[in-house]
């Protein structure tokens, strides 16, 4: 049984100095412990820029798509027997391009295999021109408690041309709407370093976003992807279609609006007031068990990985044939659990800190990666802290480089 | 006059430029003569190492026994001895023609006689060998055959009308050339009843028998059980086995006068079974050495290192394991400042240190750095010692020196005409001294240079090929030192010397060599955390400098859900590369940076 989940204490007015503390806060690190995650493949379009699983939308298409999520339920629940999850995250595709009726059926579905812990984290992803009254009052009546808005851009032309539905006023207006339906907390996803991104225009963006009053904010620089419209084009073109330089300048931008804004990094890409980190994200980044139900769901428990086939059609068809529907399963040995721990926890902005895994697997981490730790703090790209490690925040946009640097000198 | 029981026996070679089809003929040989089974035959057949095929170049002496029954109806013992191709292996070829009574010229009948042809002619020539010539490809339609068999009769004194046209491809006319080198080549002279005596032109190491010494038997025999003595090295050793070469050690009762074969007996490594060293009966004494032999001289020496300091034992236990059977690989421990510790290697050439590197990367899984390579230099310091230098780190500081002397080599070039000024420009950048020309035919020239060893150990031969597009050969021979005013050119990261990076020069090229590898370097070096400056100095003094910006962005931004296949990926291939690079001081430098040297563009 769901019960309904208490929402996390904000504080309004952040004073100046706690953005020195470095995210994610301890609450929220305790806090995410087990994830759940459901993909909604079906979009209304796709965008320009986007390769993530997804499929055209059609009644029969969700039917198909709800006998899966059914199936594989039914398949995964056993193995979270006596578990409660931390958090639960409907991503896409886009899960609000489902009709309120259709949510309700999946979150009886989820209900009736999976259990959620008190006070979980439920977060939906949604476009903000799905964001409409009744289905907004249905995801609050289900127990949404965070939404993640796609908002990329607030300029006319980039929404344009990444081939956005929504207008520029339309995520101002969802938030809105958002807040009056009760939910507290709200993110938005925000896109930066694309092919003809200006400073200038950016800055716009960023003051629309800060005059929202959000708990969180994404900021993904743009990556260009052979298969996408977007990307093809970038790619085309010949050459890094936007210089390192200039997208390194923006991240410095974004950083310092996102500060102004009173949202501090607490990983790599994403900003939050103190207390509003994403649980979901961070039981990835800290390498924590989570489930995953759908097309191309990934799934990390107890010393496995796996992947769930990526086309909606191909995960749908293993379903109906009674098979596993993921197509890539491997259990983690010990150096690459360490290595995986180094390479997600030092992207977060506290860093590596022995306080959060098991006396294990912090015992694997020091063996193979100790002695490169020190080594790193000798050459400037690492700083100690009490409890562990973390990359110096101007190495930030750098990040890869130092995790490349002591992976190549770990043990074993 | 040979002895009659030597009669049937025929021991030649196959000499050829590289390319005009020397592994070919010998393939076709083998199959004539039914030596191989249709199913054991393969493409060079006889270059056994991997590096060998790949490359198209034999670096090992090979033999094989063959027998033919010819059209007189006699049944003959054929040994065909295949050599290296390389000028880096001159020595070891000299050593293989010395066992064999003739050769086999092969010449690529549309290109023409190369500058190997005649430096392979003129080695043959020396060992006194009956010379067949082979037009060889005269299938293709570029062929020349009569005037490339003119131009064998000028150079090589085969009359034009004796010189066989084969194709080794298809097998035209390869039996016909059979019975031209019975025919033409002499049965092997010496007396089966004299004391046993034997010269060693190469030498294998094999995991079961020890060192294999591949021999030409000169006078007398031998038999298992016997005893024999190195002449070189006065060592002894009871012979296990002896043998004829086939596909594969094929043991035998005895060997005698006038065969090719080999013997095991016992001996550990090949540095002790030496190419060129002449085998004796032990019991008797006074017995003189055969003709040739020479210690192998290292002409080029590189600093090798472990990237990873802790494959340091296994790097010393993989050149033992090389040496034991390529007795010209020297190398005695070394250390750097900036790559800790290693192997100073001498080599034979370049071509030599290429396969060394390859081979220790691919056969024992070691990635090595190769430092800058030098030749060596005779130093004269005012206090009137004498030095050898071979590493650049070495040479005394500037005060102390009275006078240097670098080796010299004497370089024949054979050209097309109109590569001619190329060619001489090229000779002139590397301050050689004109030393002669004279015309092949109307369109092709054959140019000897005196020039400094170190000028064109390095990459001579590839910007020889280059601006020649490729028609171009080289040939060269050590000719002994010459003083010159060279001086030692440090390179400089962020302020610290990185003594692998430093290079003897000669001064009037100092600032120009200084400024491109600085550019070099600046396009091998990747970006770092901090921006570097790299700098080439003479004697602390700076005189040219490029500055690496630093990096800004290397991170994946998105987050991809739960799925981290893609972040592994890329940190799998960003750690393979960290991997490849070694930390000097705080600038990670990759392993080809330290071979910049090889590709500045120093004209």
């Amino acid at each position: 049984m769901v019960e309904r989940p208490v929402q996390h204490p904000l504080q309004p007015d952040v004073p100046a100095h706690s953005l020195n503390r470095e995210g994610p806060g301890e609450a929220a690190r305790r806090e995410a412990r087990t994830g759940l995650y459901v993909h909604v493949p079906f979009c209304a379009v796709r965008c320009h820029y986007c390769h993530f699983s997804t499929a055209a939308f059609s009644g029969d298409a969700v039917e198909r798509w709800f006998a899966g999520i059914e199936r594989e339920a039914a398949m995964r629940a056993p193995l979270a027997g006596g578990v409660a999850f931390t958090s639960l995250f409907f991503g896409g595709g886009t899960p609000s391009a489902l009709s309120s009726r259709h949510f309700r059926r999946l979150w009886d579905l989820l209900r009736a295999h999976f259990t959620l812990a008190p006070n979980a984290e439920v977060t939906l992803e949604a476009n903000p021109e799905s964001a409409k009254a009744p289905l907004l009052a249905a995801w609050r009546e289900a127990g949404v408690n965070r939404l993640s808005f796609g908002a990329q851009s607030f300029e006319p032309s980039e929404l344009r041309s990444l081939g956005r539905i929504h207008d520029e006023a339309r995520p101002v207006e969802a938030v809105a709407l958002a807040r009056a339906h009760g939910f507290e907390r709200v993110s938005l996803d925000l896109m930066y370093g694309y092919p003809g991104h200006r400073p200038d225009a950016f800055a716009r963006t960023l003051d629309r976003v800060g005059s929202l009053a959000l708990e969180h904010v994404s900021a993904y620089c743009y990556i260009p992807e052979g298969v996408t419209p977007q990307g093809e084009r970038a790619l085309a073109s010949g050459g890094p279609p936007v210089p390192d330089e200039a997208q390194a300048a923006l991240y410095e931008q974004l950083s310092a609006a996102m500060e102004g804004m009173g949202l501090a990094c607490y990983e790599t890409s994403n900003f939050c007031r103190p207390d509003a980190e994403s649980r979901h994200n961070l039981t990835y980044w800290l390498r924590r068990d989570y489930l995953a139900l759908g097309p191309s769901a990934h799934a990390c428990w107890r010393g496995e990985r796996w992947g769930n086939r990526f086309s909606t059609a191909d995960w749908t068809a293993a379903l109906e044939r009674g098979e596993d529907p993921a197509s890539e399963r491997e259990r983690s040995p010990e150096a690459s659990i360490s290595e995986e721990i180094v390479m997600l926890g030092l992207r977060l902005s506290s860093g590596l800190l022995a306080a959060d895994y098991t006396t294990e697997e912090w015992a694997g981490v020091e063996r193979r990666f100790g002695e490169a730790f020190a080594a790193a703090r000798d050459a400037g790209r690492l700083e100690a802290v009490p409890g562990g490690w973390r990359i110096p925040r101007a190495h930030r946009f750098l990040a890869d480089d130092t995790i490349a640097w002591l992976a190549a000198r770990a043990r074993g | 006059m040979s002895d009659p029981r030597l009669k049937n026996i025929r021991n030649f070679c196959i000499v050829a430029h590289i390319d005009h089809g020397k592994s070919t003929l010998a393939d076709r040989l083998l199959e004539v003569t039914h030596t191989l089974t249709p199913q054991q035959m393969k493409a060079q057949v006889l270059d056994d190492m991997d590096l060998e095929r790949e490359k198209g170049i034999t670096i090992k002496s090979h033999a094989i026994a063959m027998e033919w029954k010819a059209k007189d109806g006699v049944t003959y013992e054929l040994n065909l001895i295949d050599t290296p191709g390389h000028v880096d292996f001159t020595y070891e070829v000299s050593r293989a023609l010395a066992a064999c009574e003739g050769a086999i010229l092969v010449v690529d009948a549309s290109q023409g006689i190369e500058a190997q042809t005649l430096s392979n002619y003129y080695l043959a020539a020396d060992q006194k060998l009956t010379i067949v010539g082979a037009l060889n490809k005269i299938d293709l339609p570029a062929a020349r055959p009569d005037e490339i068999a003119l131009e064998i009769e000028h150079y090589a004194h085969v009359p034009a009308e004796h010189v066989a046209r084969i194709s080794a491809k298809t097998g035209f006319g390869v039996p016909e050339l059979l019975e031209q080198v019975i025919a033409d080549v002499p049965p092997p002279s010496g007396d089966p009843d004299a004391p046993f005596r034997a010269l060693i032109f190469d030498s294998k190491f094999d995991q079961y028998r020890g060192v294999v010494c591949l021999v030409r038997v000169v006078d007398g025999r031998i038999r298992a059980g016997e005893k024999i003595r190195f002449l070189s090295t006065g060592a002894m050793h009871e012979v296990t086995e002896v043998g004829k070469l086939r596909l594969k050690l094929d043991p035998a009762s005895e060997l005698h006068a006038g065969q090719v074969g080999y013997i095991v007996a016992g001996i550990k490594t090949v540095a002790d079974a030496r190419v060129g060293d002449t085998i004796v009966a032990d019991d008797i004494a006074g017995m003189e050495m055969l003709p040739g032999f020479r210690e192998t001289k290292s002409m080029v020496f590189s600093g090798l290192y472990p990237i990873d300091a802790e494959q340091y034992e296994d790097l010393k236990e993989a050149l033992a394991r090389l040496r034991l059977n390529d007795a010209s690989l020297m190398y005695e421990p070394e250390t750097s400042v900036a790559l800790g510790f290693g192997f100073r290697v001498g080599f034979l050439g370049l071509l030599h240190l290429e396969i060394i590197q390859e081979r220790l990367r691919r056969e024992f899984m070691i990635d090595l750095i190769a430092t800058t390579p030098s030749v060596v230099y005779h130093v004269l310091q005012t206090d009137g010692e004498f030095l050898k230098v071979d590493n650049p780190c070495n040479l005394p500081p500037p005060q102390n020196i009275e006078a240097i002397e670098e080796p010299m080599v004497l370089a024949h070039i054979v050209t097309p005409t109109e590569y001619l000024g190329n060619i001489l420009k090229l000779c002139q950048e590397r301050r050689g001294e004109h030393d002669g020309m004279e015309y092949i035919e109307e369109t092709r020239v054959r140019i000897a240079y005196k020039l400094p060893l170190g000028e064109i150990v390095l990459d001579f031969y590839d910007r020889l090929k280059s601006v020649s597009r490729g028609y171009a050969s080289l040939d060269y021979d050590i000719v002994g030192y010459q003083q010159s005013d060279v001086i030692k050119l440090d390179i400089m990261l962020n302020g610290e010397m990185v003594d692998a990076l430093s290079a003897i020069v000669h001064r009037s090229k100092a600032y120009t060599y200084g400024s491109s590898l600085c550019e070099k370097l600046k396009e091998l070096i990747p970006r770092q955390m901090f921006q570097v400056a790299v700098q080439a100095a003479i004697g602390g003094k700076v005189i040219a400098r490029e500055t690496i910006g630093a990096m800004r962005k290397n991170v994946i931004a998105k987050c991809y859900g739960g799925d981290i296949s893609r972040k592994r990926k890329l940190l799998e291939k960003q750690k393979e590369g960290k991997r490849r690079m070694k930390q000097i001081g705080t600038v990670e430098v990759p392993q080809e940076a330290f071979l910049a040297v090889l590709k500045v563009d120093r004209s």
